[in-house]
């Protein structure tokens, strides 16, 4: 397939791996950090890191949504699909992610009826079809996912379905990388930026990280070759002494982003003062909810959500695997108490997140070394 | 990513881009039917990029073109 199959080329492969093995320097150290969970899925399900050498190390970083949802938030989801005899619409993987009693999976067992949606779209169609019942969309995802969201209140808007709701939990980008910045357990050399989040947002947001941060970042696709050679434009600039935001993924991310996209945000979202991070815990301005112009179609709003906070499992290592300071196999129960089938944290639910890409890929890599 | 299969990939993902083709598309709505690889018929909302016409390649997040792939 076009755009894909040229970006899979073993031969490719190889030769941007003997570029990279070329550009780093003996006896020194590199770690860089993937944000993005598709590019953790990416690594482990193409085996990148084999091609690597030893001394430049990957971590994973904290770019899928579905692993930084707290606990409390899934308890609040069941209690709305639960007492409010709504129709209550999500992406699949949220159905699976523990909260503090059930998951969604088992509270649509319980009688609630939860519905597993593909798109906002999914959600708005199901209130079309439903006009007797409340349908209630609980949106989540970075700047990728919340222009989809947008455009669907605004249909919602335009059509004036008072039956659809929104519960918004979409988040930020920004913040979280400038609290793992901030932290002083990171030691980081590079970033490998996410390619799609830029495609919404462009390149320049990112710039505060070789500017304020003094680290290099280089904004990525997801083949094998886009991953490869970003991993080599950023050991190419540690090498040079460079310290900048590059665009690897040009043939999508334009520099300013989508305008279209920023302007349908801007009119729909708002942002919260604080926003609760599975692992990382409150960031101010890392979250988003509807605005004013939107209120109408504000879940929490309309219906009563206990908002109720829950402190991580203590078995559960997710924050440190998400701020990179853990491997998954390093977790205490990575493998034997948590698994995809019985997760026991985030990580572990969502196929992008680094645990469960981990577990499905990497672990046959170890086991085989290890032998 | 971008994948050519999307049912083995987490749809929830902030990045998470399918590569689809535009088969119809209805310029009153903004909304187009799309084909992926495995030639399933999703509806996509086109909202975000220029008016999209049969046989072009799109970039779809969450039901969402995000971008197109060929000029």
């Amino acid at each position: 397939m076009r755009f894909i199959d040229e970006f899979r080329d073993a031969e490719l492969g190889q030769a941007v791996a003997r570029d990279i093995l070329a550009t780093v320097e003996p006896g020194r150290h590199y770690k860089i950090m993937e944000v993005c969970g598709g590019h953790t899925h990416a690594i482990y399900k193409y085996g990148l890191d084999d091609l690597l050498p030893e001394n430049v190390e990957l971590v994973h970083g904290p770019g899928c949504p579905v692993c930084v949802i707290p606990m409390g938030l899934v308890d609040d989801s069941i209690a709305l699909a639960l007492e409010n005899d709504v129709i209550f619409t999500c992406f699949g993987d949220m159905m699976r992610v523990p909260g503090s009693e059930l998951t969604l999976t088992e509270a649509k067992a319980r009688g609630a009826d939860i519905r597993m949606v593909y798109s906002p779209l999914d959600a708005l169609r199901i209130a079309r079809e439903n006009p007797d019942r409340q349908v209630v969309f609980l949106a989540i995802g970075f700047e990728t996912t919340a222009p989809s969201t947008a455009l669907t209140l605004i249909r919602a808007k335009a059509e004036g379905l008072a039956n659809f709701s929104c519960m918004c939990h979409h988040v930020l980008i920004e913040p979280p990388l400038r609290a793992l910045l901030d932290s002083p357990d990171l030691t980081l050399d590079g970033f490998i930026g996410p390619g799609h989040v830029a495609t919404i947002i462009g390149v320049a947001p990112f710039r505060f990280i070789p500017a304020e941060y003094g680290k290099p970042i280089v904004i990525s696709g997801f083949e094998p070759l886009d991953l490869l050679q970003s991993i080599q434009m950023l050991l190419a600039q540690l090498r040079d002494g460079r310290c900048e935001a590059e665009n690897q993924y040009a043939r999508l991310v334009p520099d300013g982003g989508n305008t279209r996209a920023l302007a349908v945000m801007e009119d729909v979202f708002s942002v919260r003062e604080n926003f609760e991070w599975r692992g990382l815990g409150y960031i101010p301005l890392s979250g988003l909810m509807l605005s004013e112009r939107y209120g109408e179609f504000d879940a929490e709003r309309r219906f009563s959500v206990p908002g109720v906070r829950i402190p991580d499992p203590q078995a559960c290592q997710c924050g440190e695997v998400l701020k990179g300071m853990i491997k998954p196999w390093e977790c205490k129960v990575f493998g034997t108490g948590c698994t995809p089938e019985h997760a026991i944290g985030t990580c572990m639910v969502s196929p992008e997140g680094a645990c469960a890409a981990y577990y499905n890929y990497g672990r046959f890599t170890r086991e085989r070394a290890s032998v | 990513m971008i994948s050519d299969a999307p049912v083995c990939s987490c749809i929830t993902c902030a990045d998470q881009g399918i590569e689809m083709v535009v088969v119809a598309c209805d310029v009153t709505t903004g909304l187009a039917q799309c084909s992926d690889g495995d030639r399933v018929i999703w509806e996509v909302d086109t909202g975000l990029i220029d008016a999209v016409t049969p046989g072009e390649r799109l970039v779809v997040h969450a039901g969402t073109a995000i971008a197109r792939l060929s000029a």
